[in-house]
Order: structure tokens, then C-alpha cells, then sequence
């Protein structure tokens, strides 16, 4: 029963986990061919790391026509067979989280599998944006309480408008 | 792999303007051999195809940006950026160094770097999309501010998969000292490469990659950056946590405390009001994320996170917003005699915004208010300009942004040209050397920075050393090692700075022409050989530390060791030389301002100052190891030939300009 | 009973909560009996965060601007500064 959790309130952008996931699975440091993303909202100075959720009941599964997705039993990822892919992109338009991802490049996707129970990413995170737990009732109830009262405490403030008040116009 | 060294992408981007080419070449082999990339690469590119004699807002001007071998290759800290170009504000060699991400993902999109000629008829982007490069209409976004234009540009494209580099108003109305602002908060801010992009009618660059680096032995380029982020994570500065707590601003109390802050444009070195104008008070009252952060904003690959982001919610700047950095704060704050953070904290994103230099704006801004109270500059515009009145500082921030009124124009010159148009002797009330005003650090307390600022080629910086060794109180036994005086680790001696300078100034040419950052080796010292010696001291078994030859070696495939790497750091300094003394930089020119060879007046550093017999003794140590003449300034042909830069000497000495 | 100031910079303010403030000092007292007394005050956290030796490893502690030795003897009217050892730019 392992997954992943995503810290965005942790996380700074560094994208040193994209780097070593695309390193570990390719051998080559490219950000497209990873399979977490991190997306940097700049003007709000925020980094939300997104990869798979290792879903219970997943829809990528559930879409796939040829069943190339399937559950790996023993660290509960999602893993993704290559030979009966037929690139028909279901599975990345059902993902409510955009975790599954297609390089246009080499007409691959690329889907999180957890590196067979050691995620590399993980080793790379030194601010615990990214952990990992093998069993999922491991995840302390009190960091769930944090992320809920993190996100009250600054709820007021995202609806701020953007204006600076500089490049003043006439 | 396209070309014979891994770590790079591989190509070069060629794009004239003018005529609105863009040539996609293979990079320079004996280039990135000699000069590895970043800044030494942009040095030879200007040094071998930039008239010496232009005005730098002539189309004839270059602009160079280029990242290193290991820039977006998972190691420490690798996301910087270098700009270099023919300076508007000092007319000699100009560059900048800028973080974020903006770097690794041209080198995804397939390029090491680009350079920039001509100018276009009208307003243009640069768009970079993998393959497709092409320039695009700027016309909607000409006059919008930072903000504005990169949310615009990153609309338009690939949303936040699209890196922005763009140029504010105040570049395209010729302030002089304007920044190239990366991703809204990252800027190569000094020496004005913004206003040279300005004047070539550009506007921004964009850049989507989507493509693969490849490195030379991958499993041995693993274990060595595997060795260099467990290097810095276990660098005593780092485990302290701080840097990552409260970011760059750090630096204001601490600087404070140690009575090195420059205030009142350098009239004295302790602020009265530092503790209201500091991280900590940013981190208690703006700070918009949990105390303490956790996760601040990082660079591409980067453990320290020393962005940090703030907002004001309520009074009269509510709604600024914004990261915040230490040489903003003490340009606006301390250096004005402004104590109030809000005021400064607004200043510092409205100069953002505007697209300039917070150095160079807050030194002018400082300067004129020395000189209303010294009598010499009339306030024709009323503003209201003395030190610590905060609504005249931030006024002046628009003013000058807009070139608005006299005091406007005058501060858009920079404090240096201002001076010199002021006339009387209102340039010795400013801090400039070579045209560039000096930074937040009084080089009368802290001796190796003074040095620093005297040599440095982009005229009065710290960054080209960054001796922040004479700060930190590293154990004696360390200095003594490395420099040859147990005295070199102390702030206020001048045993030992020479070596201490040229040991750094060597390896911060390596950082920045690779695409590291300059923490790693100033700041935290968790570079090669520091750690082992701190190890051996403190009978640590296991070491680990950030090894940049072994690391370049495993990257790219060239093979460097320890003595050649600081060979390659000796040979950048002295291409850059070899540059300014096209521009007419000698012996004369490495100098430090009079302010500073008079005695601190006030405070616990009181009675302290830089002489110049002192300076010219260590020049006269400097200029001997760099093989530079004593006399002239002028580098020597014996050093050139032994440093093998054949072809830089036959060039030379056409001018006439070798010993 | 005479008075001494101590300013708290960086992470030691946020375990603190507070910036400065004045501790009482008593005739012979040195900057050892005066960390013991925060020890006392501030707990486990003040504690690790301060390191253990006094050296260049953990917190710097200057007395007016300067660097003191750990048995120097507080006079009254003494600024203390608690800080750690960092760089920046």
C-alpha cells in the first residue's frame, strides 16, 4: 500500500525530483520525461509538486481500452504497460490530477510506478515536499490537521489582487 | 549525442535583429574548452566580435546570455544565468548573473546560449520553443511593467512551462542601470544589460524545452553530485537553517552587528533602525507563508531557498507583494536612512516592476539626499529629499523610472554620471568604482571585500570574490592553510586578503561560467578543499564536499583536476582583462572612492578605514600573481602565452595594448 | 540589581517570541552563568539550536560588537547579541 504525498506548502521548486526521476528512468536529466511535475506559479511565489496518486479506484484503469494499466499488488502502483499502449491519451484526459504525462518527442507516456517500492524523488527532496509512506495508515493524522489549518490561515490572503503598483500608466 | 562534450545542449543561438535572423550553430569546441561557458564563454564571444568603441546603446552592441556545462544537471544549486554585454552605466565590460529556472530550460529547449546583435525595427519577443525559434510581436506588451508582460508572454505560450526573461518601462525609457528580470523575481540586475536589451527593441525572451541533457559518465556524475548536496546539507552555515528561515535578508541585522551595513549612503556602518528594516521583522509581520518557512522559493536544483515572499495587507502600500532580497533592503532602507520595511519593501517591488537595478536606484537615490544636505544639489523638484524620509525615496523610484522632472533624469544616469553632471565635488560623495556604485558591505570594516571591490571587472562588486570567509570567523588554522596567515579569517586584518581574494576570485569565475551559484563557495564553503580541512580539524571520518573539477569532468568528459580548474578561473579573470583594457581599464581604475580612505565617523567600527598606501600594497601583490604590470595595469604577454591564450595575445598586441 | 540587554536575531527571536529584552544581572556574572540562565528560561529548543561549543560551529555571541570569551564578566549596560554564523549576498 504505498504512496506518495505531496506537500505544495513544503515544496520549493527546486525540481531536483523531476531531474532525478527522468535520470533514474532514462538515464537522461530532462523535465518532460519525468513522471512527477512540478508546476511553479510564479506570481504567487507557489510550487505544487503533481504526480500519481496511486488512486484506490482509479480512472486511468477504468478508461483504458487495451487494460495496458494495471495495479502492481505488491507496492500498489498503477504501472503502465508499454506493448499494449495504443497511445489513445484516455487515461491523461480522465486523470483529475494530471499526474500522467506525453512526450511528443518519443510518443511515450510516462506514469509513475513508485520505483518498485524505493522512489528515487524522494531521496532528492531534502524539504519533504515529496514523501513517501508504505503504508498509507502511517500518515500521522497531525499533518493532516496542519496542511487543513495552513490552508485556513491563508486563505484571505490569495484573494489579493496582483497589481504592484508599478509600470504606472497614464 | 550532437556534440563531443556532455553537459552541454550543444548549440549555439545566433539572432540578429536587425535583419531578423536567427542561426542555429554547433558550439564552440575550443571555446568551451578554454572558458567552459557562462561567464568565461560571453567574455571571448565579446572579446573576439565586439567593436571596442561603440556606444553600448549603438545596434552594433552584443548581448550574451549563456548558461554553464551544469547548468540543469541535477547538481547543488545549478540554475544560474550570465548576461554579458558592453555596459551602459560604466561603457567598459558589463555582465550579470541571474537564478531560476530560466537557464535549464533553454538548455531542455536545445541551446547553451544566445547571442544577440542588431535592432529590431519594432518591438519584438524571442520566442524559444525546442526547434522553433522565432520573434514575435511585442507591440501589446511595450510600456507594461514586469509583472504584467511576463504573465502575458507565459498566456500566450505554454502557461507555466513557459520561462520569461523580460525588461520593465524604465529600461525602454534609458534609465541606465535597468535589470533583465528572470521568472518575476530572479534579475541580472547590475551593469544595465537591461537597457541594452531595451535599446535593441526587445522585449522578452520565452523558452519551453521539452528536450534531453545528456552527461558523459553517468554513474560517476551521480555519486559526485550525490557528494555535493550531501556537501552542502552538512556545510555548518547551512545546518543552521537560517539562510533557509529568513533568505538574503539575513544579512541586515547581522551586517548591522558586525558594523559593516552602510548607512546614510556610507556615512556610517550601524543603523539605528536595521532591526525594523530585517529578515526578522519581514518574516514576522509579511511573511506569506508559515513561520518558520519551510519551504521558501529555490533556484533550478537548489537546497538553500533564499527567496523569500512577503505581503502588506493593510496601510498604505497594501497589496505590494512580492520576494524580498539583503541588497534591496539595505539600497532602499539603510543606505536612505529609511527605517520603515513597508516603504522599502514597496520601493523594492516598484523598482522590480520597472524593471531596475535596486542597487544602483537606491545608491542614486541615497547620493542625492547626501547631496541636498551637503548643499551641493539644489531639491528643484521639492521632493522633500534628507535622509529617512521614506515618501521622497519612493517618489524618487517613480521619478527616476520615468526619467520624470530634473532629479528624474539626473538619477536615471546613475549616481556616478549624475555626479560628474552635477559637477563641484559631488563625486566625492559617491561610492562608484569604474562607474558602478558599491554594494551593501563597507569595505572599511570588511578589508577582503574592499580589495574585491577595487579589482573587480564589472567595477565595484562583491560577487566577483565574495570573501564572505573574513566574515563567517572560520578557525584560524583554515586561513592559514589555504592563504598563508592565520589572520586571513579575521574581518579587519589585511594579512593574508590577497591570496584569499585570488583563491576565490579564481573559483567564482569557475562558478559562475559553469552555472553554479555563488553560495557554494562563499558563503558556505561546502566546496573543495574547505570541508576536508574543517574535517580534518574537527577529526571528522567521512566528508563530503562539492568537488567542481571532478564534477565538470564527469559531466562534460574533459579532464580537469584541482590546480587546472583554478587555471581555468585565472584564465577567465584574465580574458575579462584583456577586454577592459580595450575600454581603457588601468592601474588607475582599481581604485577605491575617497570616501572610503576617510575614517568611519560614528559607531563601534569608529576610527576604521581603507588607506590607499594599503590598497596599492595589495594591488601591488595582486597584480604580481595575476602577471599583470605593476605600472599600467596592462596584462603581460609572458602571462597570456604560459595561460594559452595565443590568440588573444596576437590580438592584443596589434592594439598595443600587452607588456 | 543592575541590567543587562539581549538581543535575539534570526531563529533565536522565533523561539524566544521576542527580539530584546533585559535580564537582571547579579555582581560576577559571566556569559556562561547568563547562557545557563536562557538555558533555563527558553528550554530544549534554545538549547539545541544554540550548538554546544562556542565556537565558529554554532551561535555567535557578540557583547558590543565584539567577540567575547565565554568567561568574560558581565558589566551592566552590556548589549548582548545572540546570532548565528551565516553568509549572503
Amino acid at each position: 500500500m504505498g504512496k506518495l504525498i505531496f506537500n505544495y506548502e513544503r515544496c520549493t521548486g527546486c525540481r531536483a525530483c523531476e531531474l532525478a526521476c527522468s535520470f533514474h528512468k532514462e538515464g537522461v536529466f530532462a523535465p518532460s520525461k519525468s513522471r512527477i511535475k512540478i508546476v511553479r506559479i510564479d506570481e504567487e511565489g507557489l510550487d505544487i509538486p503533481i504526480g500519481c496518486e496511486q488512486c484506490d479506484n482509479a480512472p486511468c484503469i477504468t478508461a483504458c481500452p487495451t487494460r495496458a494499466l494495471s495495479r502492481n499488488t505488491e507496492t500498489n502502483a498503477i504501472v503502465l504497460s508499454p506493448d499494449f499502449c495504443i497511445g489513445c491519451k484516455q487515461c491523461m484526459v480522465v486523470c483529475p490530477f494530471g499526474a500522467i504525462h506525453f512526450n511528443e518527442n518519443r510518443k511515450i507516456f510516462y506514469k509513475c510506478d513508485l520505483c518498485d517500492g524505493s522512489p528515487e524523488c524522494i531521496k532528492w527532496c531534502v524539504t519533504g515536499g515529496i514523501e513517501y509512506y508504505e503504508e498509507i495508515e502511517e500518515f500521522p493524522k497531525r499533518k493532516s490537521a496542519d496542511r487543513i489549518q495552513h490552508f485556513l490561515l491563508n486563505l484571505p490572503k490569495s484573494t489579493r489582487p496582483i497589481d504592484t503598483g508599478g509600470g504606472k500608466k497614464e | 549525442m550532437t556534440f563531443d562534450y556532455g553537459g552541454y545542449a550543444g548549440k549555439t543561438l545566433r539572432v540578429d535583429l536587425s535583419k531578423g535572423k536567427i542561426l542555429k550553430e554547433t558550439q564552440s569546441k575550443p571555446r568551451v574548452e578554454k572558458y567552459l561557458g557562462g561567464r568565461g564563454a560571453d567574455a571571448k564571444i565579446l572579446f573576439d566580435e565586439l567593436e571596442p568603441n561603440i556606444n553600448p546603446l549603438n545596434s552594433d552592441n552584443i548581448l550574451c546570455i549563456s548558461t554553464g556545462p551544469i547548468t540543469g544537471l541535477l547538481g547543488p544549486t545549478t540554475g544560474r544565468i550570465n548576461v554579458a554585454t558592453k555596459s551602459p552605466l560604466t561603457e567598459i565590460y558589463g555582465n550579470s548573473n541571474a537564478g531560476s529556472d530560466w537557464g535549464s530550460e533553454l538548455k531542455y529547449a536545445g541551446y547553451d546560449n544566445i547571442i544577440i546583435k542588431g535592432k529590431a525595427p519594432k518591438p519584438v519577443y524571442l520566442c524559444i520553443d525546442d526547434e522553433h525559434v522565432e520573434l514575435k510581436d511585442a507591440a501589446h506588451l511595450w510600456r507594461e511593467g514586469i509583472f504584467e508582460a511576463t504573465l502575458a508572454l507565459q498566456e500566450e505560450q505554454r502557461g507555466y512551462d513557459t520561462k520569461v526573461a523580460a525588461i520593465g518601462p524604465a529600461a525602454e525609457n534609458g534609465v541606465l542601470f535597468c535589470s533583465i528580470i528572470f521568472n518575476l523575481w530572479d534579475s541580472a540586475g547590475r551593469t544595465g544589460t537591461g537597457t541594452v536589451m531595451a535599446s535593441k527593441n526587445l522585449k522578452a525572451i520565452t523558452v519551453s524545452g521539452s528536450g534531453e541533457l545528456k552527461v558523459a559518465d553517468p554513474d560517476r556524475y551521480l555519486e559526485i553530485v550525490r557528494d555535493g548536496w550531501l556537501g552542502i546539507l552538512n556545510d555548518p552555515g547551512f545546518l543552521t537553517g537560517e539562510h533557509q528561515a529568513l533568505g538574503t535578508p539575513i544579512c541586515v541585522n547581522w551586517g548591522n552587528a558586525q558594523g559593516w551595513l552602510p548607512t546614510r549612503n556610507f556615512r556610517e556602518t550601524t543603523f539605528e533602525g536595521a532591526d525594523s528594516i530585517s529578515g526578522e521583522e519581514f518574516r514576522d509581520k509579511y511573511s506569506t507563508r508559515s513561520s518558520p518557512i519551510p519551504g521558501g522559493r529555490a533556484c533550478m536544483s537548489c537546497p538553500n531557498r533564499c527567496k523569500r515572499f512577503g505581503r502588506i495587507e493593510s496601510g498604505k502600500y497594501a497589496g505590494t507583494r512580492g520576494a524580498i532580497e539583503f541588497e534591496g533592503i539595505a539600497a532602499f532602507g539603510s543606505k536612505c536612512g529609511v527605517s520603515d520595511l513597508e516603504a522599502v519593501f514597496h520601493a523594492y517591488t516598484l523598482a522590480n516592476d520597472y524593471g531596475m537595478d535596486c542597487v544602483s536606484c537606491g545608491n542614486a537615490i541615497a547620493t542625492f539626499m547626501e547631496l541636498v544636505e551637503e548643499g551641493i544639489l539644489e531639491d528643484v523638484d521639492k521632493l522633500g529629499l534628507k535622509f529617512g524620509n521614506a515618501d521622497a525615496m519612493v517618489e524618487m523610484v517613480h521619478r527616476i523610472a520615468n526619467k520624470q522632472d530634473k532629479l528624474g533624469s539626473l538619477g536615471a544616469l546613475g549616481a556616478y554620471k549624475a555626479a560628474l553632471k552635477i559637477g563641484k565635488n559631488a563625486v566625492d560623495y559617491t561610492t562608484s568604482i569604474k562607474g558602478m556604485d558599491t554594494i551593501a558591505c563597507d569595505p572599511r570594516v570588511a578589508k577582503g571585500f574592499g580589495l574585491t571591490y577595487a579589482i573587480s571587472s564589472r567595477g565595484s562588486d562583491h560577487l566577483r570574490t565574495h570573501v564572505v570567509f573574513e566574515m563567517i570567523r572560520m578557525p584560524p588554522e583554515i586561513g592559514k592553510e589555504l592563504f598563508g596567515s592565520e589572520k586571513a579569517c579575521d574581518l579587519m586584518s589585511y594579512d593574508g586578503k590577497v591570496r584569499m581574494v585570488l583563491w576565490h576570485e579564481n573559483l567564482a569565475a569557475i562558478t559562475d561560467s559553469i552555472g553554479s551559484c555563488r553560495f557554494m563557495h562563499g558563503s558556505y564553503y561546502a566546496q573543495y578543499p574547505v570541508p576536508e580541512l574543517l574535517g580534518k580539524l574537527h577529526n571528522k571520518k567521512e566528508v563530503n564536499s562539492i568537488k567542481y573539477h571532478d564534477w565538470i569532468s564527469a559531466a562534460t568528459g574533459m579532464k580537469i583536476d584541482y590546480k587546472k580548474l583554478l587555471d581555468i578561473g585565472h584564465r577567465i579573470v584574465n580574458i575579462e582583462r584583456a577586454l577592459n583594457t580595450r575600454f581603457g581599464i588601468r592601474r588607475k581604475d582599481d581604485m577605491l572612492p575617497k570616501k572610503f580612505s576617510e575614517p568611519i565617523k560614528k559607531g563601534p567600527r569608529k576610527g576604521q578605514s581603507f588607506p590607499k598606501e594599503q590598497l596599492e600594497k595589495m594591488l601591488d601583490e595582486y597584480y604580481t600573481n595575476r602577471g599583470w604590470d605593476l605600472k599600467t595595469g596592462l596584462i603581460k604577454k609572458s602571462e597570456l602565452i604560459k595561460l594559452d591564450m595565443k590568440e588573444v595575445l596576437d590580438d592584443l598586441d596589434k592594439e598595443n595594448l600587452v607588456k | 540589581m543592575t541590567n543587562v540587554t539581549v538581543k535575539y536575531l534570526m531563529v533565536f527571536s522565533q523561539i524566544t517570541q521576542k527580539r530584546k529584552e533585559v535580564i537582571p544581572i547579579s555582581e560576577g556574572m559571566t556569559l556562561q552563568d547568563l547562557i545557563e540562565v536562557l538555558y533555563a528560561k527558553y528550554g530544549r529548543k534554545f538549547k539545541k539550536v544554540f550548538g554546544k561549543d562556542l565556537g565558529h560551529r554554532s551561535a555567535l555571541i557578540t557583547i558590543n560588537s565584539e567577540v567575547k570569551e565565554i568567561s568574560y564578566i558581565l558589566n551592566p549596560g552590556d548589549e548582548i547579541l545572540i546570532s548565528h554564523i551565516v553568509g549572503g549576498g
